[in-house]
């Protein structure tokens, strides 16, 4: 019985094509519908000798359940679409490709071929199916996995890219009767031309050919027909495959065949996508899972069967190399115990086969059970390939182990299991970390999952053997069993807090059969980030408003997460944006947000044998977004001060918001108001206001924005279906009260009883009563004016006037004749002296004292005889505060003094009016 | 040809000259006025032609007053002296208060017969009264000294310049006076004044 274990190269297949060791710019990964047109074409597949290809899928969504339909592609390209397979959520599928070829229709028959590659089709957001083709020879022992690694969205796009791609990779042959192969696909839509260089381990040139391919044509190359005698002596070396296309425009498969002892086995072939500017540091290359020493009885190998470990290691970098190697194993403790091997120095371009027989002997022999290898050195990602696996003695079984670099890594989704028949699966879970770890297995299954809690210790590796675990029937902390039915599944490995913990393992898994001696490598999916986008979108905010943005993505599992905490906000212009995505309009237009998150993983699937492990190779993630900022529905708050006066300028303060930076248009409801804006900016108006005179109204205003002066003159509403105009607010117009004042004059009798104010202030007066008097040495009358108002008596001034007069009569001079005397009495004003007048707050009464008259002397000097004295005065009230408004009253005096110093009160009198001066 | 040196020095000589020329006129036409003021024909020309000067030099102030000083007590001719007594107020001779403050004392020295209530509180029929009031503070020690001493029609007419001048010294004096005044008139008119100042 032979075990020939066949690892597939297969390079980085993601949703988007990232260069590996790229450069930390984020990815964008742009929301698509679910019914997005999604396809993958690969693998190869044979069915000479006793081939039998079997075409298995998995479904990486945990919920969601998937139709595929599957293609077989002959040699010559012609395509032959096999019926659709629906895939459970997190379930997996098997084609027998040979059955299927068997039944193909009779159109197809003529273009049938012994090889060819595979495709798939369906319709789902992003790349969410694993597909892999596994070709058995269970008669000769014989296995070969391949992997289905072109995106038909990217390698069929049109125009197609013509770039140049270069795949390299290593060759050897472990034993004089091996050969090799090589595959060459053309998943593209146009005819590929393919240069193939072979060297050998020192970098010589071995052998080149040319090779055209058309679309989806499959050629079939033998190493033994390319070398034809130029091989000599060599036995390993490197490949360099180039061509111009689109990336994975070719595909390159190949192997390694001794069907002589059953040797299986493939050679790293890499299509180079990693960063020329990627940096120089320490990388470590981990190899987990290595079978070593006597074979673990539980695994059924045959007795006596010894394991040793190989390993070939390719230096793909311009400069020599040292590369540090160590094997990590359980110890005869339990505990992990890393054993340092001798150093190599590997020459550029130059393979070796590392001598693993110099460093165990008899002294320090090679331990039993399972081991871990690493290599380091420093240099950039890629620069070095390994091979590595575990042999054992008669090269019947060989396990290959793809080596992955060391780096943290979200969860892992483990593409296939199998105990079906003969088969088993053994999953190896390394801690390279000095510290422990915790992590959940996740065995999914046709109708249920099983959780597999698993505590490393540092260094600590776990294997599982998935018959083991199924037939023990041990429920896990759920209740959950695997039924004995089930012989196939796939599985997670987490974090125990969910799928986007960090986790810092090696892990390895394959497929394996001890009866037919075959072991296939397992690919495995890296979980992360397949699609992203910003809420809402497009975003819509007013100016001065702020809206709060959620940035999501979404995981190849099907898990959405909000990341907005985490992620790097940007923008700018018309909008502002805080750290934590809330955006504020500033004015109206065009904007755009952006949001990243640098330390989100992307979903990529590593089915590599060698070279950097794309899982945490590749994190970051950012969109951008465009949206419109509106300006905001103005809005008036306050109108200040509540009432103002009809027929006056009043200035009224408008307080709100959303009235732009651009002058904004006012309304009043009176379109007899005239106005004058004499301020304004986002939140106020100043405006000096005249409402028409005599008006009693509600006056109500209303703002229409203009705008911000940073996006021009006019309102911006950017689709938001805001006004410009606002709602109204409002003054009240109150007609200013027209003040009034009515004046009288009392001649005779007493003063008002309210009248506080005395005559005697006077030295000329003799009494406080009203009426003419004859005091010591005057002739006067007496009066009171008396106002009466319609506010306060002190909101008014008083005033009087002398309008004209007349005096005429004799007097007697100083030799006692008398003299006559005449004239005028000229206008003069004759405003009350403060002392006689009253105006007393809070009242509406005015009072004045007045005692016009004469004096006995003419000239005050001579005794007068007699005389008739007139005078017409004028009094009057006007208004403090609206000087317009006065009031007034005429009156007159006339006394008329007869010989003998006494008053005619028949002739003398007093009034309203006026009296003649004609006398 | 004349030297700057020279030139210059004539430039300075006539503006020597110059000033000499302007404070003659000036003196001369003080004088002028002055003659024209004693002169009933002219007097009440020259009053108004002094009423509207508007920068008197301090030598003409002292000839004013020197002037009016001699015009006042005579009282004769009488618009000689109205016009004198007058132009002491609206030129502000402070030198001529004690003599006005005495005319206070003599009611020959109000004018026209004719009266109102205002117009003698006012002092519109009292034209030293009204010259007194518009001299203000530096008339208050002699009106001040009128109030306290002088006959009823004195203190009355000193009240009422007082309450013009309205000043706080003004105020002083009359609130110092009223407890002393007798005339309950007097003492109403004092009252309200001081009242009314206090609030304005």
């Amino acid at each position: 019985m032979k075990l020939r274990a066949m690892v597939l190269v297969f390079s980085l297949f993601s949703p988007v094509l990232v260069a590996q060791g790229a450069s930390k710019k984020p990815i964008s990964l742009p929301k698509l519908p679910p019914t997005t047109p999604q396809g993958t074409e690969g693998a190869f597949w044979r069915t000479d000798n006793n081939f039998d290809p079997i075409l298995r899928l998995k479904n990486v969504l945990l919920k969601q359940s998937l139709q595929v339909t599957p293609s077989i592609y002959f040699a010559d390209g012609t395509q032959y679409k096999l019926a659709p397979v629906t895939l459970e959520p997190a379930g997996t599928g098997q084609i027998d490709l040979l059955y299927a070829i068997q039944s193909a229709p009779a159109n197809i028959q003529e273009h049938i071929s012994t090889y060819g590659m595979a495709g798939i089709d369906y319709q789902w957001s992003w790349p969410a199916v694993i597909a892999t083709v596994q070709n058995t020879d269970e008669i000769a022992s014989l296995t070969f996995v391949s992997a289905f690694h072109s995106d038909v969205r990217q390698v069929h796009a049109r125009p197609e890219a013509a770039e140049a791609q270069v795949v390299r990779g290593t060759w050897w042959l472990p034993t004089p009767d091996s050969d090799g192969f090589l595959v060459l696909e053309n998943p593209s839509l146009n005819p590929k031309h393919v240069d193939i260089r072979i060297s050998g381990n020192a970098g010589n040139q071995l052998a080149q050919q040319q090779v055209t391919l058309p679309s989806h044509a499959t050629s079939f190359l033998k190493f033994s027909a390319m070398f034809g005698d130029v091989r000599g002596s060599e036995t390993m070396g490197g490949i360099d495959i180039r061509y111009t296309g689109p990336g994975y425009g070719v595909l390159i498969y190949g192997g390694i065949v001794d069907e002589t002892h059953g040797y299986s086995a493939s050679p790293i072939l890499m299509e180079d996508h990693l960063d020329p500017n990627r940096p120089t540091h320490a990388v470590t290359l981990s190899v987990p899972g290595l079978l070593l020493g006597n074979a673990d009885p539980a695994m059924e190998f045959p007795a006596e069967t010894y394991f040793r470990p190989y390993a070939l290691l390719h230096n793909l970098s311009g400069h020599a190399m040292q590369v540090s190697l160590a094997l990590t194993t359980q110890g005869t403790s339990g505990q992990p115990q890393d054993i340092s091997l001798d150093p190599v120095t590997l020459a550029p371009g130059q393979v070796i086969k590392y001598d693993f027989a110099s460093q165990f002997g008899k002294s320090s022999p090679l331990p039993n059970g399972y081991g871990s290898l690493t290599a380091s050195f420093q240099g950039r990602d890629g620069d070095l390939q390994i091979h590595a696996g575990s042999v054992d003695q008669s090269h019947s079984y060989v396990f290959e182990v793809p080596a992955s670099q060391q780096a943290d890594s979200s969860s892992r989704t483990l593409c296939f299991w199998s105990i079906e028949g003969d088969n088993d699966s053994m999953i190896t879970v390394w801690n390279y970390k000095s510290t422990p770890q915790d992590l959940n297995l996740t065995l999914h299954y046709s109708g249920g999952q099983y959780v597999l809690p698993i505590h490393l210790a540092p260094r600590q590796a776990y294997n599982l053997d998935m018959l083991s675990l199924v037939r023990s029937q041990v429920p896990d902390s759920n209740g959950a069993i695997i039924p004995s039915n089930i012989a196939s599944g796939s599985g997670t490995l987490s974090g125990v807090h969910g799928e986007r913990e960090t986790i810092s393992v090696a892990i390895a898994a394959s497929v394996f059969n001890v009866r037919n001696a075959t072991c296939g490598y397992e690919c495995y999916v890296c979980d992360g980030a397949v699609q992203e986008w910003l809420n809402p979108n497009p975003f819509f905010v007013e100016t001065n408003q702020s809206i709060q943005m959620q940035y999501m993505d979404q995981w190849d599992t099907g898990a959405e997460y909000d990341i907005t905490g985490e992620a790097t906000w940007s923008g700018g212009g018309p909008i502002s944006v805080s750290d934590t995505g809330s955006i504020t309009g500033n004015w109206g237009g065009s904007a755009s947000v952006s949001a990243s998150d640098s330390s989100e993983p992307l979903y990529s699937q590593y089915c590599s044998q060698a070279g950097p492990d794309p899982c945490p190779v590749n994190r970051g993630v950012g969109i951008g977004e465009q949206g419109q900022v509106g300006d905001q529905t103005p809005t008036i708050s306050s109108v200040s001060p509540a009432v103002i006066n009809a027929g006056q300028t009043s200035q009224l303060t408008i307080e709100g918001s959303g009235f732009g930076t651009n002058q904004p248009g006012l309304s009043f409801s009176d379109s007899q108001v005239s106005f004058t804006i004499t301020s304004y900016n986002d939140s106020q108006i100043i405006v000096n206001v005249t409402p028409p005179a005599g008006t009693n109204e509600t006056l109500y205003v209303s703002v229409t924005s203009n705008g911000y002066t940073q996006s021009g003159f006019g309102f911006y509403s950017g689709g938001g279906g805001q006004s410009a105009t606002s709602g109204q607010g409002s003054t009240q117009v109150q007609s200013a009260a027209v003040p009034s004042a009515t004046m009288s004059v009392s001649f005779t009798g007493s003063k008002s009883s309210d009248d506080q104010l005395f005559f005697n202030v006077s030295p000329d007066e003799c009494s406080e009563s009203l009426g003419p008097q004859t005091c010591p040495h005057a002739w006067l009358w007496n009066l009171e004016v008396k106002g009466i108002v319609s506010d306060d008596a002190t909101d008014w001034t008083v005033s009087q006037a002398i309008v004209s007069g007349r005096e005429r009569g004799y007097y007697t001079d100083s030799n006692g004749l008398l003299q006559p005397f005449s004239g005028p009495i000229p206008a003069k004003d004759d405003t009350p002296n403060t002392a006689v007048v009253q105006q007393i707050p809070g009242t509406s009464d005015i009072y004045w004292l007045d005692g016009p008259g004469h004096l006995f002397l003419y000239n005050n000097s001579y005794p007068i005889d007699s005389m008739t004295y007139a005078v017409n005065f004028s009094s009057k009230l006007c208004n403090r505060s609206q000087p317009s408004v006065c009031a007034n009253i005429n009156w007159y005096e006339k006394l008329v003094i007869d010989t003998g110093n006494k008053i005619n009160t028949n002739e003398s009198s007093t009034g309203l009016g006026s009296v003649s001066l004609n006398f | 040809m004349l030297t700057t040196a020279f030139r210059l020095k004539c430039i300075a000589m006539l503006l020597v000259c110059c000033v000499c020329t302007c404070a003659a006129q000036t003196n001369a036409a003080i004088d002028t006025l002055v003659q024209k003021l004693k002169d009933p024909r002219t007097t009440d020309v020259a009053f108004g032609q002094l009423e509207i000067m508007k920068h008197v030099s301090d030598q003409d102030r002292q000839t004013l007053t020197r002037e009016i000083q001699g015009i006042i007590p005579q009282r004769d001719p009488r618009s000689v002296w109205i016009n004198a007594v007058r132009i002491a107020g609206a030129l502000k001779l402070d030198g001529t208060v004690p003599l006005l403050a005495e005319q206070l004392t003599s009611p020959e020295t109000k004018v026209d017969g004719w009266i109102t209530m205002s117009r003698e509180m006012n002092l519109g029929n009292d034209p030293a009264g009204k010259s007194l009031a518009q001299i203000g503070e530096p008339a208050v020690p002699y009106v001040s000294k009128e109030l306290n001493d002088g006959d009823r029609e004195t203190r009355f007419r000193a009240a009422y310049v007082l309450a013009q001048i309205d000043s706080p010294l003004a105020d002083e004096a009359l609130r110092t006076h009223l407890p002393n005044e007798k005339d309950p008139g007097l003492v109403n008119f004092i009252t309200i004044i001081l009242k009314k100042h206090a609030h304005s």
